[in-house]
């Protein structure tokens, strides 16, 4: 049993136990329980957000305009981003924590060389070689090394990587001094759409070709299922999660500059909810249309999702303590949801 | 003495999308019997032993239990009626010791009402232990223990969970013949206390050696229940299970004089190889037996780079052959079909024709720049493959986990024969694999050596490896004991056991 087994034992590791039966149509002819539930785990979260939907529209007048959607779609563009990167890790059976701090300390690299630097181009070349560079570290350890990828990468993230974003901030936010057009990715518009979001769909769509279409999205979905046939059926293990690890890292990269563009700032201290924002994307997504496995189509319904609660609850006017316990009761609620589409054991 | 009907089964119907597992089957098991139950892969014999263990329910029928209707909604619910399944690969925790695996599930011994009284537990537990011949110390941990013990250990806890029907699916397929003699006995006990058992395999001599009546299922219905004594050998038996005469499988011509594909040398490697030394040549259909435990999986895992060796050289068409790793060996032109499908074998998440084509993605590229998979050609592939080896698939697209593990294995067959390697390790090609998918497997073996492919068959199935290869290795603890051309059983045996008492081999020669 290779490591990529044991990596995602804590969250991850029902997936690969039992197939889901119930792929391929097969939901239909089940009587009984069994339909409901395949269903249930399929469209449940699709019809639980059509419910929620319709509660907004009802209490708030605003909600169902279009202007207010085109608002969620770029407020969720970041968080898209570093879930859809996340989504790759989690279809090879990987764990990335660090994702979060990733984001943020590529943020502060970008702040940082463009105020030296005074080149907005170098700026997000660095903050996102820094990110990328880090998910490659961050492979690295996990695979040769060996060591459990949810310690690896809380390790890497919550101290390490915290702690650099302080070191090279100086005193945790650097918010003046960035060139010209730093915060133009962040806040411009092409054709109407903010390139924010143009960012988004095109990092969703690159992700969702190389997942669904290239051999490397082909053996990361081989080595999330079953190493061990993986391995012996000539796929290098290593290689694949080391791979599944950089592109995390690289869409960190993304989100931070993203993130640092579209406020005019880098903060240290700034990742907020995003990294339990990013799994609880993914999870949403699992739990859409597929009975339990990760897709990027689910997850960027997760992040609109996310976006759309958070948008809808505010404009309800729910406190954002609530909205915090809320988002983690909808976080239990998919996985709970995704589970209801494997075998029972 | 009349045997009493302990489990009746009536009219039991059960439907999966596009397949008919169970089609108004009628069933029934007495007590003190050994009843057999044959068929293909896809019989519905899986099906009709899950509903039974309460992991799925029937669309119609009935089940009684000692003449009262019962309902199965889970392993529980059967235990308590005293169902009680012991799979192929027994579900034990690996992690811990046999003792804790033996009594897992069944109520145990207590002080006062609250701390487990493990002093009871433990003599509770060599009783049953001792019953079945389990010589493992009962702390040991279960991962360090052979399938053998593994399965007495699964037959041990049934015996404390008090048993009245035993459900044993392929319980030799990961035995030496040896074991598989001391579980005879076992069985024998078992239905001398009135339990019944029924055994499901598709090794037919065993239904011969080991049952009282046989029932015959065929796409999903029963053809026939019989006493086994009144069937006229395992040729009516097979023609009962296959609808049709099957073929003997021609054994191919002697292939020494071709020139060596694979030459290797002094090979050694934990935890058992040492000094393995012998030729393969092309188009050659090589065995490779010996008892479990000998180190013939450990060998194949050396030739495949999946370990490495601590000595000793190998050649591949006269160049130097040392694989890193299986990637490197499919890189050379081998393919590798593991003993273990679920564990070793399928990525059962993914679809069948992902299956197939993941040992040569290369392949489907659609241009040189871009590794994108064609999708086209992918399909293209994978239906020739899918009719060649006459797999049954509603579905291409649909998980592997949903096909009978014969129509599992001809997709991981498909696996190596689409990576087109010239030198193939089949590790257990036919286990748990149906008589008719089984013929099918053996021909396209001697279809591959005509071809000129070098094939090295791993198997514990004696008549197998006499029948599908002229020359045989014996591997005896890690080294190989004998180079056997014009194999049979006894010469097989003797080399097998080595210094045995003479007596073992005579009485499993006679059986055989």
């Amino acid at each position: 049993m290779t490591t990529g087994a044991t990596a995602g034992d804590p969250v991850t590791s029902p997936d690969r136990a039992a197939a889901p039966p119930e792929e391929g149509g097969a939901a239909r002819a089940r009587p009984g329980g069994h339909r409901v539930r395949a269903l249930m785990s399929r469209y449940g979260t699709i019809i639980f957000v059509l419910g929620v939907m319709a509660y907004f529209s009802l209490s708030a007048e605003h909600f169902l305009a279009a202007g207010n959607f085109k608002n969620i779609a770029v407020a969720v563009a970041p968080l898209a981003v570093l879930a859809a990167g996340l989504t790759v890790c989690l279809v090879a059976g990987d764990f990335d924590l660090s994702i979060a701090n990733n984001a943020i300390l590529a943020a502060v690299v970008a702040a940082k060389v463009g105020v030296e630097n005074d080149t907005v181009l170098w700026a997000f070349a660095a903050g996102i070689a820094t990110a990328v560079a880090v998910g490659f570290v961050n492979g690295l350890v996990v695979t040769k090394l060996g060591v459990n990828p949810f310690i690896a990468t809380l390790a890497m993230g919550l101290f390490i990587l915290q702690g650099l974003g302080f070191v090279l901030s100086d005193t945790g936010t650097i918010s003046s001094g960035m060139p010209e057009g730093f915060n133009s990715l962040g806040n411009d518009s092409f054709l109407g759409i903010r390139l924010l979001l143009w960012v988004a769909v095109g990092v969703l769509a690159v992700l969702w070709a190389v997942l669904n279409h290239t051999e490397l999205g082909r053996r990361m979905d081989a080595v999330g299922g079953n190493p061990s046939a993986s391995r012996l059926a000539g796929i290098r293990l290593d290689r694949t999660r080391i791979a599944a690890f950089t592109i995390s890292g690289l869409c960190a990269g993304i989100t931070g500059i993203l993130i640092a563009s579209e406020f005019n700032l880098a903060n240290a201290n700034g990742q907020g909810t995003l990294l339990l924002d990013a799994f609880t994307a993914a999870f949403i997504g699992s739990a859409t249309l597929s009975a339990g496995r990760f897709h990027i189509v689910g997850t960027a319904f997760g992040a609109l999702v996310l976006g759309m609660l958070t948008n809808g609850m505010t404009l309800v006017g729910v406190s954002s303590d609530y909205q915090s316990i809320y988002k983690g009761a909808i976080l239990i609620g998919a996985v709970a949801f995704a589970a209801l589409g494997r075998e029972r054991r | 003495m009349t045997q009493q009907t302990f489990l009746q089964v009536a009219g039991m119907t059960k439907a999966f999308p596009g397949v008919q597992a169970l089609d108004d089957v009628d069933f029934e098991v007495r007590a003190g019997e050994v009843h057999g139950l044959v068929g293909p892969n896809g019989a519905g014999k899986s099906t009709l032993i899950k509903i039974l263990a309460g992991v799925e329910r029937q669309d119609a029928g009935t089940i009684r239990v000692a003449g009262e209707q019962v309902e199965l909604h889970s392993a529980e619910d059967a235990w308590r009626h005293g169902l009680v399944f012991i799979h192929q690969e027994p579900q034990l925790v690996h992690r811990l010791s046999v003792l804790e695996n033996i009594t897992l599930g069944v109520p145990r011994a207590r002080r006062a009402g609250v701390l487990l009284d493990w002093p009871a537990i433990r003599k509770q537990a060599q009783a049953v232990a001792d019953r079945v011949g389990l010589d493992a110390p009962l702390d040991a941990e279960v991962a360090t223990l052979g399938a053998a013990q593994q399965g007495l250990i699964a037959i041990a806890r049934a015996l404390l969970l008090d048993a009245r029907l035993l459900v044993l699916d392929e319980p030799t397929a990961m035995l030496t013949d040896v074991e598989i003699q001391r579980l005879y006995g076992v069985i024998t006990d078992l239905v001398a206390d009135g339990v019944a058992v029924v055994y499901v395999s598709h090794r037919l001599e065993e239904i011969f050696q080991v049952t009282q009546r046989v029932t015959v299922m065929r796409n999903g219905c029963v053809v026939t229940t019989r006493r086994t004594a009144d069937l006229n050998g395992e040729d009516e038996l097979v023609a009962l299970i296959a609808g049709q005469a099957v073929a003997a499988v021609d054994v191919a011509p002697s292939a020494r004089t071709r020139p060596v594909l694979l030459r290797v040398r002094d090979l050694c490697g934990p935890p058992r190889v040492s000094n393995v030394t012998f030729d393969l040549h092309e188009g050659e259909v090589l065995g490779l037996t010996g008892l479990v435990g000998a180190g013939r999986s450990e060998l194949a895992m050396l030739l495949f780079g999946a370990e490495r060796p601590t000595g000793g050289t190998m050649e591949l068409s006269g160049e130097t052959f040392a694989p890193r790793s299986p990637a490197d060996a499919i890189g050379r032109g081998l393919a590798f079909l593991a003993e273990d499908r679920r564990a070793d074998g399928g990525v059962m998440t993914m679809s069948v024709r992902q299956n197939i084509t993941l040992s040569n993605l290369k392949a489907l590229r659609a241009s040189r720049l871009f590794p994108f998979i064609n999708g086209r050609r992918e399909r293209q592939t994978t239906n020739d493959l899918i009719r060649r080896l006459s797999v049954k698939v509603a579905n291409p697209d649909g998980t592997l986990a949903v096909l009978s593990g014969g129509n599992q294995q001809k997709v991981l067959i498909g696996r190596a024969l689409n990576a087109d390697a010239k030198l193939m390790i089949f590790d257990e090609p036919t286990h748990g694999v149906d008589v008719r998918s089984r013929a099918e497997i053996y021909r396209l073996i001697g279809e591959l050596a005509e071809q000129g492919k070098a094939v090295l068959v791993i198997s514990s199935d004696l008549k197998e490896v006499i029948d599908l290869c002229p020359r045989v290795l014996v591997m005896r603890e890690g080294q190989l004991v004998a180079d056997v051309e014009t194999p049979d059983e006894s010469k097989l045996l003797t080399h097998a056991y080595g210094h045995r008492p003479r007596h073992v081999q005579a009485a499993l020669v006679q059986e055989a």
